[in-house]
């Protein structure tokens, strides 16, 4: 009698601790979930990373275009070598802009900065004007491509920038209250239609 | 137990909405399938510049002016990060601080990697990039909260930069306290990872975005 009571009374115990560890666990998923849903941080990096991948496949999509044109150019090159051809031609010159290798035109928005940047401040300033969607920049007359580099050297007192791209965008980017120009330094944005970049070198 | 079970049939008991729990359900949601859409949009580009690449091979077989232009356009795409690369260069790893206690100072940040990308580019470097992902013309290196933004794609640390070039030059001016004070100053004082190796041969993958050329003529 005695052992089936001892028995009854482990088995008693090992219910209920076994209860408080599902009850325990059970409360600590739920904390996490909430305190990960109620965290700022978690929901404003989420909302940037939506907005930067519907930017990306309204990219995709416009690409995907244009690739579907380029290859149905090539798929007809036994009867129309011409079309392939000009396919080629039309990568090259979208290359060359990329490159930096041929002169550009194009609208946009001009950049004035009338005092010295730190060198950390032009490799700021160049990062969120790509992130803005340039498609060509040149500083001061110097055409900047993927492989520019700055060093102390380039640090002077008067910057004019031109960048060809959606203007209003483009704008409206480095403008907003908070952007990059708030951020780092003053500067003047004015939209600009025939804007001309140099070739890189000259 | 009395507490634990309050707080179980508290927790069911809360019925009405949380104002902040909608949209972070509905963000994730939304970027579950962007990512899905984004991988299918990234894959179908890529079997279609195969399919390209392919005939522009079919188009060197022919005229010699046509042979010209093909292989002009390869070296342009050699030149702006359409095809991968290898050759010398170095490696260098940037990582939080292995502290139990994170601060500002011994975590890297999205700056560093501009600054170092920088000075890479001005010791004539070839290309470039971190953690797979290629530097080009339009990438921007950005601070999401937590992670690091690089060609639209979130990376976390440690930070596997790869560049190609004169590798001893390279290794030279990144190691130089002078041009990186900041990182140089951090890993003394906080323990942040800074670690370059000089490396016979350096693979760099292929850009693997997009590049939309609208406005420029």
């Amino acid at each position: 009698m005695t052992k089936v009571r001892a028995l009854s009374l482990t088995l008693a115990m090992i219910l209920f601790a076994v209860l408080i560890g599902i009850l325990v666990g059970h409360q600590i998923v739920i904390k996490k979930g909430i305190d990960q849903a109620l965290d700022p941080n978690t929901t404003e990096s989420m909302a940037i990373e939506v907005a930067q991948l519907i930017k990306d496949n309204q990219d995709l999509r416009k690409k995907r275009d244009i690739l579907i044109d380029e290859r149905d150019k090539f798929l007809n090159q036994s009867t129309n070598r011409r079309a392939a051809v000009e396919a080629v031609n039309s990568n090259i010159d979208e290359y060359g802009i990329i490159a930096g290798t041929s002169q550009v035109t194009g609208k946009g928005v001009a950049v004035t900065i009338s005092h010295e940047m730190a060198l950390t401040q032009i490799i700021d300033l160049v990062n969120a004007i790509r992130n803005s969607g340039a498609e060509a920049l040149s500083i001061n007359g110097r055409r900047i491509v993927a492989s520019s580099g700055f060093t102390a050297n380039d640090l002077q007192k008067n910057y004019r920038l031109e960048i060809i791209g959606n203007p209003r965008v483009l704008a409206d980017a480095l403008e907003r209250k908070g952007g990059i120009l708030d951020q780092i330094t003053n500067g003047q944005v004015e939209e600009k239609d025939g804007l001309v970049l140099p070739p890189l070198g000259a | 137990m009395g507490v634990l079970v309050t707080a179980q049939v508290r927790s069911i008991k809360t019925t009405r909405a949380l104002n902040p729990l909608s949209p972070y359900a509905a963000l994730r949601d939304t970027r579950i399938s962007l990512g899905t859409e984004n991988k299918l949009l990234s894959g179908a580009n890529k079997s279609l510049s195969d399919e390209i690449s392919a005939s522009e091979k079919e188009l060197k077989q022919t005229e010699y002016s046509n042979r010209q232009k093909v292989e002009k356009s390869d070296e342009l795409k050699k030149q702006i990060g359409l095809m991968p690369l290898a050759g010398e260069g170095i490696m260098v790893t940037l990582a939080d601080a292995d502290n139990n206690i994170a601060d500002s100072n011994s975590i890297a940040h999205a700056a560093d990697m501009r600054d170092l990308i920088n000075l890479l580019w001005s010791s004539d470097a070839t290309a470039i990039s971190i953690n797979d992902q290629r530097i080009v013309a339009t990438t921007s290196i950005d601070c999401i909260v937590n992670t690091v933004m690089i060609n639209n794609v979130r990376t976390v640390p440690p930070f596997d930069i790869r560049a190609i070039g004169d590798r001893r030059r390279m290794a030279e001016a990144v190691n130089n306290e002078k041009n990186l004070p900041d990182i140089h100053t951090r890993v003394k004082n906080e323990g942040l990872v800074f670690q370059v190796t000089e490396q016979k041969k350096v693979e760099v993958p292929a850009y693997s975005g997009t590049f939309i050329v609208e406005y420029a003529k």
